[in-house]
C-alpha cells in the first residue's frame, strides 16, 4: 500500500534550496550589490554573529517571548474556547466582543501596549498572545462544537460525570482542531515577535535585525533575517512531531469519525488484524484538516 | 506519474523566476548603492543651471531642524541663490530616510551627524554639503536635555547610574551622550540602559516611572518642565559645548551633476544662519506658522542654534567617539565627506 | 424488569407537533430476551432514547425494575447502532471498555476483573491493547458489547447493532450474543429491522407500527440453544416468519 520512503526522496528534499542558494551564490559573488551581500560574506558573518555570540542577547530573549505569549495564548484559547463551546448563549453574548477584538491588528495595538506594560519584555509578551489568541480560541470553540453526539449521548447513558466528560470526551475530541489552531498561531506569532521587538526594545532579533538595517549592516541584517526563518522552521518541525504524538489516534481514526457513516472494512469476524500500519506515518501526513481561523461549523450540535 | 513531472516543472520555473528576479534587480533602486555610475538622473530633482531657478527637493528632520529651513525659504534666501527650494519632514529618522535619497527621491537630506557619518562610513557615496543645527555654547540654551520624574532621586548627571534611559533613536548622538556620562562617571560599560521610544512617549515613560531618566529637545523638553519634570543635566553641550548635531547631505552624483548648486545651496543655509543669530525673536514669532507649534511654547522653548557651515571640529570629535564607542568600525575621511 | 406504560413522546407542540411515539405498552420479564421488530421510520430510535433515559417522555412511565426512569437509569446500558461513533479513538480497546466502570463505584480491581471479563466473552481478549479503529467492524461493535456488559446492567438495550456488519459477521455475533446472554444472565430489549435475526434471537418478537406502538406480539418457541442452520430449517421458524412479514406488511 505504502512503500517506504526512500533515499531519493529525501535528497529530492534538497535540490530547491540548493539550487537556490548555488544561484544566489554565484550571483552575488559577481554583483557587487550593497543590499545583497556575496552569500560567502552571509555566511562568514553568521557564523561570527550567531555562533555563539549574539545568541543568549538576542535570540535567547526573542524566543522565551514567544514562548510565554504563546503558552499565555494556549491556556487562555482553549479554557475559553471550550466555555464558548459548549454554551450557545455564552457564544452567542460574546461574539460580538469577539469579532471586533480579533480584527483589531496586533500590531495596531502595540502602543497601547507599552502604556499599559512599559517597554520590557511584557508589553511584548502581551502583543504575541494577542495575536496568537485568536486562532486558537475560534478552532477550540469549532472543535467542540463539531463533537460526535454520539459520544456525548454515550457519556450520558453511561452517567459520567461531566468533569469527566470535559477532560476525557471533550479535550481529546476537539484536540484535532485545537492542534489546527495551535499552528496557525505558531506562524502569527513569530511574526509578532518580530514586530513587536522593532519598537521601544533593546534586544532580540526584531531589534538585531533593525539596528543592523540602521547602521547599513547589511550582512549582519540578512544573518538575522536567516536566523528568524531556521528559527520558524525548527519550531514548526517540532510542533509537527508533537502533534503526530499527540494526535496519534487521529490519523488512524479518520476514517471513523467525521464524514462518513460509511460501512467499514468487510471482513470475516475470524480475521486477526485491522489496518495497522496506522501508526507508521510520518509527520507529513496531515492531521487535522488545516482549518482556517474564521471556519464556523454548522453542524446541528450545539 | 504525470503529476509528478508536472510538479518539476513548476518548481524549476518557479527557481528561474525567482533567480532572474534577484539578477534583474540591477537597474532598479535597490541596487543604487555603490555603483553611482549606472542609475539615470534622480527622478525626483529638476534640471540643474539653466535660465529659471533650479528646482530641490529636501527632507528635513521634523520640528526644529525643519522649521530652519522653512524659515530660509520664506526669507527668500534660497530662492536669491537661484533655488527653488520644497522642503517635507522626512519619512523616517535617521539612517531609515538615506535609502529615498539615493534613490533620487529627494535631492538634499537634512539628518543627524552621527547617521551621516554611519552612512558615509558605510560606503555610500554622500557629502555633507552644509551645517544643520548645533548646541549652544553654555548649557542653559541647550536645546536637549536629560529629564527625571519630579520627586526622582537623580540631581545631576552623576546620580545617571544604573538607569534606563528614554531616546528618540538608538545610535545616534545619544549613544554618544550616553557613553559620555558613562567615561564622566566611571562606571561600568552598560551603567546606562538605552530603550527607544517615540518623544512623546519618553515623556509618558518618564511620568510612569517606566524610565527613570529621558533625553528630550525642545519643544518636549518645555512641555515636559510644564508637567512638572526636571532637567537634571544638558548632555550635547556636555560632550561639547557648540556641538554640531545636524548636517545636510547630497548625493555624490548630485553634486556632480549640479557642483554649483550644492555652494549655492550652502550659501542659503548661511544667510538664514545670519538671519537668525541677528534676529532670533523674528524666528521665534514665525515658528508657530512653520511648524505648527503652540504661540506660547514658541515664546519659552530654548532655541535651537544653527552656524551655517560645517564645523569640522564638531564632526572630527563626533567620528573620533563614534569609532572609541563602537558605532563605526574605522572613522572616515573628513575632508573627503566635507563639502561646505 | 421493564414496564412501559402508554409512553408518548411528541416533539414540538401537541397540536402541531411531530408524534414519534404514540401510545406505546409492553412488558418485559427478568432475564427475557425480546426483540422489537420495525421498519425504519416507525419510531424505534426515539423509544430507545426515552427507554434508556437520554429523552424525557411527554407522557407516561417507564419502569425499571419498578423504579420510574428519570434521566439514564444506573442499571441500564445502551449498545448504539454506530459503534465507531460511540467508541473512543483515543483510547485503547481495554480503556473503552472499563473507561464507565469507576463512576458505577467500582474499585480498580473490580473494574480490571469486570473488563477482562468482558473482553474475553466477546472473543477479543487478546485485543485489549489495541485502538477502536485498528479492529474491522464487526470487532468494534463487540468492544461496545464488552463496554455495556462490564457496565454489569440488568437490561441491555440494543439499537439494532449488527445492522452495519456483513451477513457472515452478523450471524457470528448473533450466536456470541445468545451465549453471553446466558453467561450474564441479562434481560435484553433488541431492535432489528431483519426479522430472521428477531426470530432467531427472541423469546417473544414485538412488531412497532408508526408512531411505535405495538401491533402484534409473537411468542417465539423455538428450543434453546438455537443453532442458524437447524433452527432457521425448521418449519415453525418459516411460519414465524411470514407471520411476523404480513404483521409488518400491513
Amino acid at each position: 500500500m505504502r512503500t517506504a520512503p526512500r533515499v531519493s526522496d529525501f535528497l529530492l528534499q534538497f535540490v530547491l534550496p540548493g539550487g537556490l542558494l548555488l544561484g544566489y551564490g554565484v550571483w552575488s559573488a559577481q554583483a557587487d550589490n550593497f543590499y545583497f551581500p556575496p552569500l560567502t560574506e552571509i555566511g562568514s558573518t553568521f557564523a561570527d554573529t550567531w555562533l555563539f555570540e549574539r545568541v543568549p542577547v538576542d535570540l535567547l530573549p526573542s524566543v522565551s517571548r514567544l514562548v510565554a505569549g504563546y503558552s499565555l495564548a494556549v491556556v487562555v484559547g482553549v479554557v475559553a474556547g471550550i466555555a464558548l463551546g459548549l454554551s450557545r448563549r455564552a457564544r452567542l453574548t460574546s461574539e460580538p466582543v469577539v469579532e471586533f477584538l480579533r480584527a483589531l491588528p496586533a500590531p495596531a495595538l502595540i502602543p497601547f501596549a507599552l502604556l499599559l506594560f512599559g517597554t520590557g519584555t511584557n508589553s511584548k509578551v502581551f502583543i504575541i498572545a494577542l495575536g496568537t489568541v485568536w486562532p486558537i480560541l475560534l478552532n477550540t470553540i469549532d472543535g467542540v462544537r463539531g463533537l460526535e453526539s454520539q459520544q456525548l449521548d454515550m457519556a450520558r447513558s453511561y452517567r459520567i460525570p461531566s468533569r469527566s466528560v470535559l477532560l476525557h470526551i471533550i479535550l481529546p475530541a476537539a484536540s484535532p482542531r485545537i492542534f489546527a489552531g495551535m499552528r496557525t498561531s505558531l506562524s502569527i506569532g513569530i511574526i509578532l515577535m518580530v514586530i513587536s521587538e522593532m519598537v521601544a526594545s533593546a534586544n532580540g532579533l526584531g531589534y538585531f535585525i533593525l539596528q543592523s538595517q540602521r547602521g547599513f549592516e547589511i550582512p549582519e541584517m540578512w544573518t538575522g533575517i536567516v536566523v528568524i526563518g531556521l528559527l520558524g522552521f525548527v519550531l514548526n518541525w517540532l510542533f509537527l512531531r508533537v502533534e503526530a504524538r499527540v494526535l496519534f489516534w487521529h490519523r488512524g481514526a479518520k476514517g471513523l469519525l467525521g464524514d462518513s457513516a460509511a460501512a467499514p472494512a468487510v471482513e470475516s469476524s475470524a480475521d486477526g488484524h485491522g489496518p495497522d500500519d496506522a501508526e507508521g506515518r510520518g509527520p507529513e501526513a496531515a492531521t487535522a484538516p488545516d482549518v482556517p481561523s474564521t471556519a464556523r461549523s454548522s453542524r446541528p450540535v450545539s | 506519474m504525470k503529476s509528478s513531472t508536472y510538479a518539476c516543472t513548476a518548481l524549476t520555473a518557479t527557481a528561474v523566476l525567482l533567480l532572474s528576479a534577484c539578477g534583474g534587480s540591477e537597474g532598479g533602486g535597490l541596487s543604487d548603492a555603490p555603483d553611482s555610475g549606472n542609475t539615470p538622473a534622480a527622478a525626483g530633482g529638476g534640471e540643474c543651471g539653466g535660465d529659471g531657478l533650479t528646482a530641490l527637493t529636501m527632507a528635513e528632520t521634523p520640528g526644529g531642524p525643519l522649521s530652519f529651513v522653512a524659515y530660509g525659504v520664506q526669507q527668500g534666501n534660497f530662492e536669491e541663490e537661484g533655488i527653488d527650494l520644497t522642503v517635507t519632514p522626512s519619512p523616517g529618522g535617521g539612517t531609515t530616510s538615506v535609502p529615498a535619497l539615493l534613490q533620487g527621491e529627494y535631492d538634499v537630506m537634512g539628518l543627524d551627524l552621527v547617521s551621516a557619518i554611519t552612512s558615509i562610513e558605510a560606503g555610500l557615496p554622500l557629502k555633507m554639503v552644509s551645517g544643520g543645527s548645533s548646541t549652544s555654547d553654555e548649557p542653559e540654551g541647550d536645546f536637549s536635555g536629560v529629564l527625571v520624574k519630579p520627586d526622582s532621586p537623580i540631581q545631576s548627571r552623576e546620580d545617571l547610574e544604573g538607569v534606563r534611559m528614554g531616546v528618540n533613536a538608538l545610535g545616534n548622538v545619544n549613544e554618544l551622550a550616553i557613553n559620555d556620562i558613562i567615561e564622566e562617571n566611571g562606571s561600568a560599560e552598560g551603567a546606562i540602559s538605552p530603550v527607544e521610544l517615540p518623544f512623546p512617549e519618553i515623556v509618558a515613560a518618564i511620568g510612569r516611572g517606566d524610565v527613570d531618566a529621558g533625553i528630550l529637545i525642545e519643544p518636549f523638553v518645555t512641555i515636559a518642565e510644564n508637567q512638572g519634570l526636571r532637567v537634571v543635566d544638558r548632555p550635547w553641550v556636555g560632550i561639547k559645548p557648540g556641538l554640531q548635531i545636524g548636517t545636510m547631505i547630497m548625493t555624490e552624483e548630485k553634486i556632480d551633476e549640479c557642483p554649483e548648486v550644492a555652494d549655492n545651496f550652502a550659501a542659503a543655509v548661511q544667510a538664514t544662519a545670519d538671519d537668525i543669530r541677528e534676529d532670533p525673536e523674528a524666528f521665534r514669532a514665525a515658528l508657530p506658522a512653520l511648524i505648527d507649534l503652540d504661540p506660547a511654547l514658541a515664546e519659552e522653548i530654548n532655541l535651537i542654534q544653527w552656524r551655517g557651515a560645517s564645523d569640522m571640529e564638531s564632526i572630527e570629535l563626533t567620528g573620533q567617539l563614534m569609532a572609541e564607542y563602537g558605532l563605526i568600525d574605522e572613522e572616515i575621511d573628513y575632508e573627503d565627506a566635507v563639502i561646505n | 424488569m421493564l414496564e412501559v406504560s402508554h409512553l408518548r413522546k411528541v416533539y414540538g407542540s401537541e397540536e402541531t407537533g411531530n408524534v414519534a411515539v404514540g401510545d406505546l405498552s409492553f412488558v418485559v420479564g427478568e432475564k427475557e430476551f425480546v426483540c422489537i421488530l420495525g421498519s425504519s421510520g416507525c419510531g424505534k430510535t426515539t423509544m430507545l432514547r426515552c427507554l434508556s433515559g437520554l429523552a424525557p417522555a411527554t407522557s407516561g412511565q417507564i419502569l425499571v425494575e419498578g423504579s420510574p426512569v428519570d434521566g439514564p437509569p444506573e442499571d441500564l446500558a445502551y449498545v448504539f447502532q454506530d459503534y465507531s461513533r460511540s467508541l473512543l479513538p483515543w483510547m485503547t480497546v481495554e480503556r473503552n471498555v472499563s473507561f464507565p466502570l469507576r463512576y458505577k463505584g467500582m474499585s480498580k480491581q473490580e473494574a480490571k476483573i469486570a473488563t477482562a471479563d468482558a473482553l474475553d466473552a466477546v472473543g477479543l481478549g487478546d485485543r485489549t491493547k489495541a485502538f477502536p479503529w485498528q479492529l474491522s467492524g464487526g470487532m468494534q461493535q463487540r468492544v461496545a458489547i464488552a463496554r455495556a456488559l462490564a457496565y454489569r446492567p440488568r437490561v441491555l438495550l440494543m439499537d439494532e447493532p449488527f445492522a452495519s456488519v456483513d451477513a457472515q459477521t452478523r450471524s457470528d455475533l448473533e450466536d456470541l450474543l445468545l451465549g453471553i446472554w446466558e453467561r450474564y444472565a441479562v434481560t435484553i430489549v433488541f431492535v432489528t429491522h431483519d426479522i430472521d435475526e428477531a426470530v432467531y434471537l427472541a423469546d417473544r418478537v414485538l412488531v412497532l407500527k408508526a408512531p411505535a406502538t405495538v401491533t402484534t406480539v409473537a411468542d417465539v418457541d423455538l428450543p434453546r440453544p438455537r443453532d442458524q442452520i437447524t433452527t432457521k430449517a425448521l418449519p415453525e421458524f418459516a411460519r414465524l416468519r411470514s407471520e411476523l412479514l404480513s404483521a409488518l406488511r400491513h
